[in-house]
């Protein structure tokens, strides 16, 4: 039933030189740290441009330190003071440089290339062309989206979301914007069907599907999402590129901007909105599920325990992601959607938080009875794991449209998203580094920077985003550059400065992460080939070559969470290792 | 590595009463309810309103009630199983019939309450906010554009004159047709909505250019505003004063600056106040 490729890969990387080797390289371990570098660069961008805003929300009216004389004179004024126009530049390009070129090529470029073909046992990916192609059509997509800092009208300033008529409107910075996120999204259906390819075609002898551990289903099935949903967006920015552009008007209905009637007519505002969601919803599952993934495999190895219902969440995970595609709308309660489908909506969102409690129970009951070994991963997975519950339950909030009705658009969902995309993702994607970095980089990081790191960053997270939910509760709207400006924001102030200064120290410590990243890279511990005593395919080889395994690729004998078996001594079983010895 | 375990006693007691410190958090600064900027604002609305607010408090208990638990079972597995040198995890795999268990718990509780409570109150009031504009609601028109409230109220005759996007212009906001004979004492304003006290209010609200969203946070209402459509909002006012009224839609480079008030008072004044804008006319 599994195919199995015999012989090594085709051996065009040793061949290939330094540009073969480094650059256009076919591997999928280069790939995925190709993926892991230019995603590490751009979370440094992407939280330059979340300090700036905090200060300019935390210290109004005061000019930015260091950065506020050589900002230009689109960014701020002859003071330092950032201009209302830039601030919308700031959160856009935060937003979207989190989401498109962080969060998602970090869990679905470095996780899913890098993991996927070594804990399966197969030799590279399906198509390493096409794989490659994946990786620089990222590059080329962020480049796009970038260089609107530097055309006339300065970066796209219309939010993550790009809603017309105002992103129809707006200038050559968001025509770049739109172009660079329909190419982003051809290189995530690239990479979408390699990945589902590679599952399918290319396990090792014995690797049954339900032998696969939880960070390859869970790649496994985003893939799914990604595949079906990322063409929904890229029609969606064609379109929005024509109306821009082109002078149609699939979303413009007849309107006088300053005083001037527009040549448009019979569009539609709210149907962008319907096709952006449909695709953005399944989206943050695309966000949120591989971390989920890695998260639990920290949690079955650290807690030397087998993945306690383990089935059961590959069960929910695929429930999620079917039930993902029928939930759109729950962003657009308050759009003058109709209420009566709202209602319906509303029902689904509800629903759809039934798998998850299932799967977050079942991690927690995994912990319970283990053997707890507090390394770097697992706290990051841990911190997924009590991070996570609070976005969630912060979502039932928003998920009834009638309490929606007062957060949306409110500081509420900046907690929410934040909770779900920093305290969910941004820790599994961590726990991800620091557990596969001897894997890729032959070192460990140090535990002791590691730890500095986490804690740092988990109660800085706390502190910078718990009293969001307060501002959101107190009216405050996101996206808006001075809160002073409302009556009913003056005394919500004081928490404004006290989360940019947390939110000050919560990005310093991030230098911690990347000063560790590079200091082990050069000088850390040299790692055994398993080092955190796991049982997945990945630790059978210590320093995995092109084509992974030798001439003999690994026979699966063991699910991947045969952790303290009683008729095992030690308290692991690697999956290609007999329970009892061949006799 | 057996050393590190040992000192572990550290970060389960740190996490647990990290833990313990966010839900506590939440209930103090709930505590402060008053203290307007840190909770939700005063709340000036009948029933809709109320049961909005109603809602957002059993949210909060319900939730802080599950964060608990969660964090109950965490903090238990860092005090109690934490690793040492030779002790092996427990070995289990669970059971089918657990794990069957543990779906129809999740989807009994979650089903069940949102049949209860969103069903039976939060879907009733959604549908009258949303659809059920009172038969005898005061109307009025709220244009939004790029940065600005325009605000238009029919006059004596009780009827709007006709509008056309062609007449738009910085005198017309709305572009009134002032050959129609009910457009002669439509008052306009901009930026300031002043309503009568206990009266329901029938919003006919559009937008002229881009996304905008009429958010009045002491009324309990947020609608976005779109080109090409009118969206009716209702609401009703149980205090007299000044309030703000903001835009909640991120429209442009303005939009930090797109604010009004919303001015309420007694049917008399805001009676004499309509007849003194429209003389003005
Ligand atoms: C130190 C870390 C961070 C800080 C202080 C921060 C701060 C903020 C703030 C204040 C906003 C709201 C801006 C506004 O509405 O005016 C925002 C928006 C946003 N952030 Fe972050 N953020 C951080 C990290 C992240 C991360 C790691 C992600 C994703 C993984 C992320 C994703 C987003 C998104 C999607 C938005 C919405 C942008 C929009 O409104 O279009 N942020 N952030
Ligand atoms: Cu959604
Ligand atoms: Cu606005």
């Amino acid at each position: 039933m599994t195919t199995i490729d015999a012989t090594p890969v085709d051996a065009h990387d040793s061949h290939a030189g330094f540009w073969g080797a480094y650059i256009f390289s076919r591997d999928h371990k280069t790939i995925g740290k190709q993926f892991l570098f230019a995603s590490m660069i751009f979370m440094a961008v992407g939280g330059l441009l979340a300090m700036i805003i905090r200060w300019n929300l935390g210290f109004p009216d005061q000019p930015v330190p260091l950065l506020g004389s050589i900002m230009g004179e689109a960014m701020v004024d002859d003071k330092g003071v950032i201009l209302p126009e830039f601030y919308n530049v700031l959160f856009t390009m935060h937003g979207s440089i989190m989401i498109f070129f962080v969060v998602i090529p970090m869990l679905n470029g470095w996780v899913a290339n890098f993991i996927l073909p070594l804990q399966i046992g197969a030799r590279d990916m399906a198509s390493p062309l096409l794989n490659m192609l994946s990786f620089w059509f990222f590059v080329v997509a962020a480049l796009v989206v970038l260089s609107g800092f530097l055309v006339e009208g300065g970066a796209a300033a219309t939010g993550w979301t790009a809603y017309p008529p105002l992103s129809a409107l707006a200038g050559m910075g968001q025509t770049l914007w739109i172009v660079g996120v329909a190419i982003l999204g051809l290189s995530s259906i690239m990479g979408s069907v390699n990945y589902i390819t590679t599952v399918i075609k290319l396990r090792a002898p014995g690797m049954l599907m339900m032998r696969m551990p939880i960070p390859v289903w869970s790649v496994f099935i985003t893939a799914f999402l990604t595949l079906l949903a990322t063409p929904v967006l890229t029609t969606a920015m064609v379109m929005l590129l024509m109306d821009n552009s082109l002078g149609t008007s699939y979303f413009l209905p007849q309107i006088v901007v300053s005083g001037e009637l527009m040549e448009t007519s019979g569009g539609r505002p709210v149907l962008f909105q319907h096709i952006f969601w449909f695709y953005s919803h399944p989206a943050v599952y695309i966000m949120v599920l591989p971390a989920l993934g890695v998260a639990a495999e920290m949690l079955a190895v650290f807690s030397r325990k087998p993945l306690f219902g383990f089935k059961t969440i590959v069960y929910m995970l695929l429930a999620i992601a079917a039930m993902s595609f029928i939930v759109w709308a729950h962003h657009m309660y308050q759009s003058g959607m109709s209420p009566a489908a709202a209602k319906w909506f509303m029902f689904w969102t509800i629903a759809i938080t039934i798998p998850p409690s299932v799967i977050l129970y079942n991690m927690v009951v995994t912990l319970l009875g283990g053997s707890i070994r507090f390394t770097t991963p697992m706290l990051h997975g841990l911190g997924f794991l009590s991070m996570f519950l609070i976005g969630g339950l912060s979502g039932i909030f928003l998920a009834s449209a009638f309490t929606d009705i007062f957060l949306h658009d409110t500081y509420f969902i900046v907690a929410h998203l934040h909770y779900v995309l920093f305290g969910g993702s941004l820790f599994g994607i961590f726990a991800s580094i620091i557990y596969w970095f001897p894997k890729a980089f032959g070192k460990m990081m140090s535990e002791r920077l590691g730890k500095v790191h986490f804690w740092l960053t988990f109660v800085f997270f706390n502190l910078t985003f718990f009293p969001m939910h307060f501002l959101g509760a107190a009216g405050h709207m996101r996206r808006i550059a001075y809160p002073l400006n409302y009556d009913h924001l003056v005394s919500s102030q004081l928490l404004n400065t006290w989360i940019s200064v947390s939110a000050f120290i919560l990005g310093a410590s991030q230098l911690i992460f990347f000063y560790n990243f590079i200091a082990s890279m050069r000088s850390g511990k040299v790692a055994v080939a398993n080092p955190w005593e796991a049982n997945t395919l990945e630790w059978t080889i210590h320093k995995p070559g092109h084509g992974n395994w030798g001439p003999q690729l690994p026979v699966v004998l063991n699910g991947p969470y045969e952790y303290s078996h009683p008729e095992v001594e030690a308290d692991f079983l690697p999956q290609t290792q007999p329970l009892k010895a061949e006799g | 590595m057996s050393r590190r375990f040992q000192r572990t006693a550290l970060w389960s007691a740190g996490l647990s009463f990290l833990f313990a410190a966010l839900v506590a958090g939440a209930w103090v600064v709930k505590a402060q309810e008053n203290y307007s900027g840190w909770w939700l604002p005063v709340n000036i609305a009948p029933e809709y309103g109320q049961l909005q607010d109603l809602m957002f408090n059993i949210f909060l208990v319900l939730t802080s009630i599950l964060a608990l638990i969660f964090y109950a079972l965490m903090a238990y597995a860092f005090i109690f199983n934490r690793g040492r040198k030779g002790k092996k995890g427990f070995y289990t795999h669970g059971s089918r019939r657990f794990q069957l268990g543990l779906v129809a718990f999740f989807t009994v509780f979650v089903i069940g309450g949102e049949i209860f409570v969103l069903g039976q109150v939060t879907g009733d009031v959604w549908d009258r906010m949303k659809q059920g504009v009172p038969e005898n609601a005061l109307r009025i028109e709220v244009m939004a554009e790029q940065f600005a409230w325009n605000i238009r109220y029919p006059g004596p005759d009780g009827k709007f004159g006709k509008t056309d996007l062609e007449l738009m212009d910085e005198e017309n906001p709305f572009g009134i047709d002032e050959d129609d004979p009910a457009a002669g004492d439509d008052v306009v304003t901009v930026g300031r909505l002043h309503i009568p006290l206990d009266v329901p209010i029938h919003i006919l609200l559009r937008s002229k250019d881009v996304l905008h969203s009429f958010f009045i946070p002491v009324l309990r209402v947020k609608q976005d505003a779109v080109p090409g459509e009118t969206i009716n909002v209702w609401m009703r006012a149980l205090k007299t004063g000044k309030f703000q009224m903001v835009c909640a839609e991120l429209c442009g480079l303005g939009h930090t600056a797109m604010k009004g008030s919303v001015v309420v008072e007694s049917k008399k004044d805001f009676q004499a106040w309509l007849e003194q804008e429209a003389a003005v006319d």
